[in-house]
């Protein structure tokens, strides 16, 4: 049942292939940048690449593990270019709705983790990959994963006060 | 603590609108990056030897299923090596598109830089793959076609020399025999052949869909998706549909884990070579019989790393398979729960 490796080519292709992926791309996206309007436009940046790239992916999980790992370059790559400011949730209405409760709390502790345990974090956590798909995805030693993931799970467990439930 | 950090991941998913706006965006810098030659839709440039040569890896085996209406399991499954071509390594399709990508930031072509690597890469060395079919019976009409169109595949144009020659320019063969994989008038006249050998009729077109809505009324199925999936809102992405009632399609769900899947259903009736599988040891799976709470009777399988739902349905085959998530692929009542949001009964 795996899919051959060609990126989409029509239009019906295209939508497809976004509608499949941009959740993903983009909540990635918004944990690193914190906000809608760069996270919308480094989604599109990301699609854009795929699409214009010519590549090839041996299963359908390559393709999804490209992007995302993708997605986090770029973001990564944003912030440095930008030297942008740490901001804060309070600058973010969309988010400062959300805090006071218990996921806009983690949410908050969330963005606030460095952003090499980011990705590591998100796809452990979110997207149910294991430590040595992480590795394998991220081109780490899996020791390198597994040390992020402890001190991300420190650190959010120190910011939220106590163990996460 | 999983649960806690999923949930507030999920506040972060783009709304419908969002995906709307970015999806409008993206088609408008698609058309305006596009080259020129290239139509209103953006194509991007492609390597039909690369695709073939993926397609390969997968398709140039065969497997029977060997089982009675009712309960089976994957042991009845019959696997058998061929001598293929070999596909890609992932860190060789890595270092393909790094090179890709190097080529198009320096402002290279990316249609004539994929001409130059395919000159380069092919033709492949061989090897051997041990691969299984997962839609139908052992003396079934679509296992004798496909175990013979196989047969056929593995000898021909073995150097890839004839597909080389074609490049990557249209054959005309796109539509009718795209779904086998067909680049020559010879290799569609022996599809043909097989169909008329065998009773069974060709898949014709594929049609991207991308609901759930849409996929149910095309393919005459009931609501079969996960309705209790929030994972993004969305209970499908994307599905390849065809006139007869197959498809494959991935989504999404939620069944107290984050998951992704991919489904296939094959008609029986139709000559179909999409639904093949690489199992590895047999001895390596755990399966079991499952009756779901609205009577779908179905072989459930997980060996540590992949899991596996199958259902021989009266009018088809269904195989769905769950991606990257531990629970699914290592614990029973997990890969159950998973069973019972889908509806089973809905698939004819």
């Amino acid at each position: 049942m795996d899919m051959d490796g060609a990126l989409p080519h029509t239009d019906e292709e295209i939508t497809a292939f976004y509608l499949r992926y941009v959740d993903t791309v983009y909540r990635l996206c918004y944990s690193f940048l914190k906000n809608p309007a760069d996270a919308e436009d480094m989604t599109q940046e990301c699609f854009l690449r795929a699409l214009r790239s010519g590549m090839s992916f041996a299963s359908v999980q390559h393709e999804k593990a490209w992007l995302i790992v993708t997605a986090s370059n770029l973001c990564k790559n944003m912030l440095k270019r930008a030297s942008r400011r740490e901001e804060s949730v309070e600058e973010h209405p969309e988010l400062a709705d959300r805090s006071g409760t218990e996921n806009g709390e983690v949410l908050d502790a969330i963005l606030r983790l460095p952003p090499e345990y980011k990705t590591a974090v998100y796809l452990y956590y979110y997207e149910g990959y294991t430590t040595p798909e992480i590795a394998e995805m991220l081109r780490c030693p899996k020791a390198t994963v597994q040390s992020r993931l402890f001190r991300a799970r420190k650190l959010l467990e120190r910011w939220l006060g106590g163990e996460l439930t | 603590m999983k649960q806690t950090i999923q949930n507030a991941y999920d506040t972060l998913s783009p709304t419908e609108e969002q995906r709307e706006v970015m999806l409008r965006q993206l088609r408008l810098r698609l058309r305006e990056t596009a080259p020129e030659k290239d139509d209103e839709r953006g194509k991007r440039p492609a390597s039909r030897l690369m695709a073939a040569s993926l397609l390969a890896a997968v398709l140039l085996a065969l497997g029977v299923t060997a089982y009675a209406l009712g309960w089976f399991g994957l042991e009845n499954l019959k696997e058998q090596e061929y001598t293929v071509i070999k596909g890609f390594t992932q860190e060789e399709i890595l270092a393909r598109n790094r090179e890709l990508e190097e080529a198009v930031a320096r402002g290279e072509d990316p249609a004539e830089k994929l001409r130059e690597m395919d000159e380069r890469d092919f033709p492949r060395p061989t090897e051997t793959r041990r691969i299984t079919f997962m839609a139908g019976l052992q003396d079934s009409p679509e296992a004798q076609a496909f175990q013979e169109y196989m047969a056929f595949s593995v000898g021909y144009d073995p150097d890839r020399e004839i597909l080389r020659s074609i490049g990557n320019e249209p054959t005309g063969l796109e539509e009718e025999y795209g779904a086998y994989g067909c680049y020559t008038r010879e290799m569609a006249d022996k599809v043909d052949e097989i169909c008329a050998k065998y009773g069974l009729e060709k898949l014709g077109p594929g049609r991207t869909l991308t609901s759930a809505r849409q996929l149910f009324a095309y393919a005459g199925t009931g609501d079969f998706a996960p309705k209790n999936d929030h994972y993004s809102g969305q209970r499908l992405y994307s599905a390849i549909a065809y006139a007869d009632g197959s498809f494959i399609a991935d989504g999404a769900l939620s069944a107290g884990m984050m998951t992704q899947y991919h489904i296939c259903r094959c008609m029986k009736g139709t000559f179909t070579t999409f639904a093949v599988m690489e199992l590895g040891e047999l001895e390596s799976w755990t399966e079991w019989n499952y009756t779901t709470e609205n009577g779908a009777e179905l072989l459930l399988a997980q060996n540590g790393r992949r899991a596996l739902i199958l259902a021989d349905r009266p009018e088809s085959f269904v195989v769905l398979e769950v991606h990257g998530s531990y629970r699914a692929t290592n614990r029973k009542d997990s890969l159950e729960t998973i069973a019972e949001i889908f509806d089973f009964t809905a698939i004819p």
